[in-house]
């Protein structure tokens, strides 16, 4: 039993993602007119990226994306931050819920 | 209009089909409309304390406050549901087939459920729709059937919902609701320990486990629902499957254990 205990701790040990070992970075996005600027990111993989979401519009906004698993309400001339990663390689697809039509963007990790 | 329309369509749709389950789920409980009705207004109302203060709350915990807010009304949400379920299964042994009697504690809990299943979206349609009537130049009147137009539609469709629950499901008409709120409660812990996971409060088991987007899209319509009933995730992480595993689990235990407390009770 004890012998278990321990495979298991250890087991769940080795899948803790020590965030903090990996490299940092911050991007800035602005939306304007329900559009995000820029509207395409591209990084290298195995990073924390920091999102920085200043929304200069007079209506709420809400960043989602189902790639990255995010989901944050951002009010009128307001900003937030939405931490993501580190990830693998790839098109990450996000957009604002309340303007779809228009405010699409993607971030692409290389 | 038509945006009004579909934006109130889709976030009232959840909380329309949720309310429709606790009420098929509670049938026969006595003075049920008014916890339930209790909760709608106690819901209304903090949706509109926090929409508020939004600019307070969601700066707090480093800027993290929206998403940590968030995770606590989806963990006390589905702590009520488990409750609930529990509780109703251990009348029912007790009752058989007879109507329940109302117990104050148990039913409070259908209250807080009707109150957090709104305050999830609630909080964000009062932000849109100042926004909306502050900035739009299309007529309020327009502005006011669009919006009401969604609502309605959504309304009707968890009425729809609740008819057709009581119709079909007949005698097992809450061993049905109770699997059903089971795999909602699963899949709000689920997206509160993603919650944690945005807040930047925990970091494990993040690659996600698979990727079914391309049978079945969250982004698509038919995603939505399927996320709304039984916590559909298209690329869900390690952590999102474990909480989903481990309160499914939490209410079998549970379940089972009242059972056989009430094995006494069944003979008498």
């Amino acid at each position: 039993m004890q012998k278990k205990l321990l495979y298991l701790f250890l087991y769940v040990f080795a899948f803790i993602s020590p965030a903090l070992a990996y490299e940092k970075e911050t991007h800035e996005i602005e939306i304007k007119d329900h559009k995000f600027y820029p509207n395409v990111i591209e990084t290298t993989k195995d990073k924390v990226i920091k999102l920085r979401i200043f929304n200069k519009d007079k209506t709420i906004e809400e960043f989602e994306s189902f790639d990255l698993k995010r989901e944050k309400i951002v009010a009128g001339n307001r900003k937030i931050v939405i931490t993501v990663g580190p990830l693998k390689p790839g098109e990450y697809i996000f957009f604002g819920e309340l303007h779809p039509e228009t405010a699409q963007g993607k971030l692409i990790i290389k | 209009m038509l945006k009004l329309f579909i934006i109130f369509f889709r976030e009232i749709l959840e909380v329309s089909l949720l309310l429709g389950i606790i009420a098929a789920a509670t049938q026969g409980i006595k003075n049920r409309s008014l916890y339930i009705n209790s909760g709608i207004v106690a819901g209304i109302v903090g949706s509109v304390l926090i929409a508020a203060f939004a600019n307070y709350i969601f700066e707090s915990f480093d800027g993290y406050g929206q998403e940590v807010s968030n995770a606590i009304i989806l963990l006390v949400s589905a702590s009520m549901i488990i409750w609930t379920i529990v509780w109703m299964k251990n009348a029912h042994c007790k009752t058989k087939s007879k109507l329940l009697d109302s117990q104050n504690i148990s039913l409070l809990s259908i209250s807080i459920i009707t109150a957090t299943a709104i305050l999830r979206e609630g909080s964000e349609i009062v932000m849109f729709s100042y926004g909306i009537i502050t900035t739009s130049n299309e007529s309020l009147y327009l502005l006011f059937t669009g919006s009401a137009l969604g609502s309605i539609a959504a309304i009707i469709i968890g009425i729809l919902l609740y008819k057709g629950i009581i119709t079909i499901s007949g005698k097992h008409l809450f061993k049905i609701t109770s699997i059903m709120l089971s795999l909602i409660a699963a899949g709000m812990t689920a997206q509160a320990a993603n919650l944690l996971v945005s807040s930047q409060m925990l970091h494990i088991y993040q690659t996600p486990l698979w990727n079914s987007s391309w049978i079945i899209s969250q982004g698509s319509f038919f995603g939505q629902v399927l996320n709304t009933f039984v916590g559909y995730i298209d690329n869900p992480t390690g952590l999102e499957l474990s909480f989903y595993i481990a309160t499914l689990g939490i209410i079998y235990l549970l379940s089972r254990k009242r059972s056989n407390v009430q094995k006494p009770n069944l003979s008498d």
